[in-house]
């Protein structure tokens, strides 16, 4: 039914219109495969987690290595102080690839999927749109859920490492850390769907992954 | 058999190249992140105790027992090494010396003490067997001194022999002779500790208690009835020792660093590694339901499982080595000092005990459960 409502002369159709349509199309795909959404959004939770974790805590690592600086060699506690900075850049960048592989995956696997909605005369400008809803739905999801279980991981880390509670910058980091996984999932699924939406419907549908 | 399963297996990964890259990929990123701030925590943990292991050398080997003035030893929060906020006369050892055999081995006479004319402080550490005077990389930079030059310590010409010592926990270390430390410390005929390495513990252990000494192998002793303490760093006395001093001193110091927010922190990477492994083993699954239907469809299921698990097999293999392989390059390239290949193979070893749990949990079980289902809702859901 997604499908035909949105074939149906899909140019004329006014934005929010076709808009609703295609959120529809994303909720019945999500609704029948759901099994197989629930690992893209595990990923991007698990990445937008490590995003958060490592965005609030590091500042109050850094200040309670400052603590043993009298039991480490200045040389060390500065490579230390180094070391901690690269930990969260790294954790930062793997963060959003993990997000990034897993949505290039999600969208090459259904290569097959975008052959038939081609065939049957969806244009292309709808079907990276589908894609796009599909991305930002798993990012905004996926990302809400890290945001939420990193709190808690956050604080019980800091509550058993013996480290104050108090002035932790939440919203903003969880602010930061929810776009980052939107952002991530649709440059990342961007990609794939230009790529795949420029086959023909006949290559796409004999296209294996 | 196994031979044409590894062939047919290498072949299928080959075949779908892009799914195979995204796969290992994903699986490669997060081994590598583990790895790395693993070790970064690891090394840190090290790095406390770094002094421990460097005082107990000996020029034979490592000593097993450490005599010191009543009061015990502590780590100076300043300088990051030993410190005794006592020290014995000579004397007292000699009179040690008629009631104990210590010949059976070797015995360092130790004075250390820290002098503040560098910031952080300069610890002359003198040893009776050491016979020239070497500083630490950093102590020659803030003394403005090179190897084969005379410097002035506390009014005491000295030459420096060698800017070689490692970096351990206290940054500014002098390693002279025992009778330059006396001199430069205005402490003659002084001592901050022995140490031991001798033969016979059990019989060095009952003279030294009959010569009037405390012997514990418990680090938080400090408080003896005047006499000396003797620690032994090695093996256990008594029914209430349980571990020995080592580790007790390592529960000591590393437990505080272990559980830091970095020790926490590189806990929690374990966890969301194994999660991000664990969801792109399973996305592989999930991505190959059609293939599964079909194969079940001409009844071929047993095979398939055998097959689908060495292609796990490879691709985790392979996966690990690229992570464990990347992590060590980011190591190499962003922290070198960092770079202790004892401290590395230990998060080796962590990072491969993740491989058995991701066959069973990230292919045996849901491929078996895959296998199990009809064709017909295989390929449908696909």
């Amino acid at each position: 039914m997604a499908t035909r409502s949105l074939r149906a002369s899909s140019a004329a159709l006014p934005l929010p219109v076709l808009l609703k349509r295609m959120v529809l199309y994303t909720h019945r795909h999500i609704q029948f495969n759901r099994r197989r959404s629930l690992l893209p959004i595990t990923t991007v939770a698990a990445g937008t987690l490590l995003v958060y974790v490592v965005l609030t805590l590091i500042e109050v690592v850094n200040a309670q290595m400052a603590q043993f600086n009298g039991t480490l060699s200045p040389a060390t506690a500065a490579a230390m102080g180094r070391a901690t900075l690269y930990v969260a850049i790294i954790c930062l960048i793997v963060g959003g690839l993990e997000t990034a592989i897993v949505m290039t995956r999600s969208v090459l696997s259904r290569i097959q999927e975008i052959g038939v909605l081609k065939a049957t005369g969806v244009s292309n400008a709808i079907v990276v749109g589908l894609f796009m809803t599909e991305a930002i739905i798993y990012g905004f999801l996926g990302g809400l859920v890290g945001v939420i279980v990193g709190w808690w991981v956050a604080a019980i880390a800091q509550m058993l490492s013996g480290m104050p509670l108090a002035l932790l910058p939440v919203w903003q980091n969880a602010a930061l850390a929810l776009l980052l996984a939107v952002a991530t999932s649709v440059v990342a699924a961007l990609f794939p769907i230009w790529r795949t939406v420029r086959l023909s419907a006949i290559q796409a549908i004999y296209h294996q992954f | 058999m196994s031979i044409k399963l590894v062939k047919i297996a290498l072949a299928n990964l080959l075949r779908h190249r892009t799914r195979t890259v995204l796969s290992a990929t994903g699986l490669a990123l997060a081994i590598a992140t583990v790895l790395f701030v693993n070790v970064i925590a690891l090394s840190f943990e090290a790095g406390v105790t770094a002094v421990y292991d460097y005082i107990r050398q000996t020029p034979e080997g490592i000593a097993n027992v450490w005599i010191t003035p009543t009061g015990g030893f502590t780590l100076d929060a300043d300088t990051g090494f030993f410190k005794t906020p006592a020290f014995m006369p000579v004397d007292e050892i000699d009179e040690l010396k008629t009631g104990v055999d210590l010949s059976k081995g070797e015995v360092v006479q130790v004075l250390t003490e820290s002098l503040p004319v560098t910031d952080p402080p300069l610890v002359i550490y003198g040893r009776s067997d050491q016979s020239s005077v070497w500083l630490s990389p950093s102590a020659a930079i803030a003394l403005n001194a090179a190897a084969n030059q005379s410097i002035t310590l506390e009014n005491i010409a000295v030459k420096v022999d060698r800017i070689a010592l490692p970096d351990l926990g206290a940054g500014n270390v002098a390693l002279v002779p025992l009778e330059v430390a006396g001199q430069i410390l205005k402490r003659p005929d002084q001592l901050s500790w022995l140490m031991l390495r001798q033969e016979g513990l059990p019989k060095l252990r009952r003279d030294l208690l009959a010569a009037g000494l405390s012997a514990t192998t418990d680090p938080t002793v400090t408080k003896s009835d005047g006499k000396a303490i003797a620690y032994f760093l090695e093996g256990r006395y008594g029914r209430e020792d349980i571990v020995s001093f080592g580790v007790k001193f390592a529960a000591l110091y590393i437990n505080q660093a272990s559980s830091t927010l970095l020790g926490w922190l590189a806990k929690i990477t374990l966890a969301l590694g194994f999660v991000l492994m664990l969801s792109a083993a399973l996305l592989s699954i999930e991505e190959r339901r059609r293939e599964f239907g079909i194969m079940v469809a001409v009844g071929v299921s047993g095979d398939v499982l055998y097959l689908f698990l060495m292609e796990s097999l490879l691709l985790f293999a392979g996966s690990t080595l690229i992570g464990l392989w990347l992590g060590i390059i980011l190591l190499q390239g962003l922290t070198p000092e960092l770079l202790d290949w004892g401290v590395v193979m230990k998060s080796m070893a962590l990072v491969i005990c993740y491989i058995p749990p991701m066959i069973v949990f990230g292919s045996l079980i849901p491929a078996q459960m895959l296998l199990q289902k009809s064709p017909v809702q295989l390929l449908r859901a696909a």
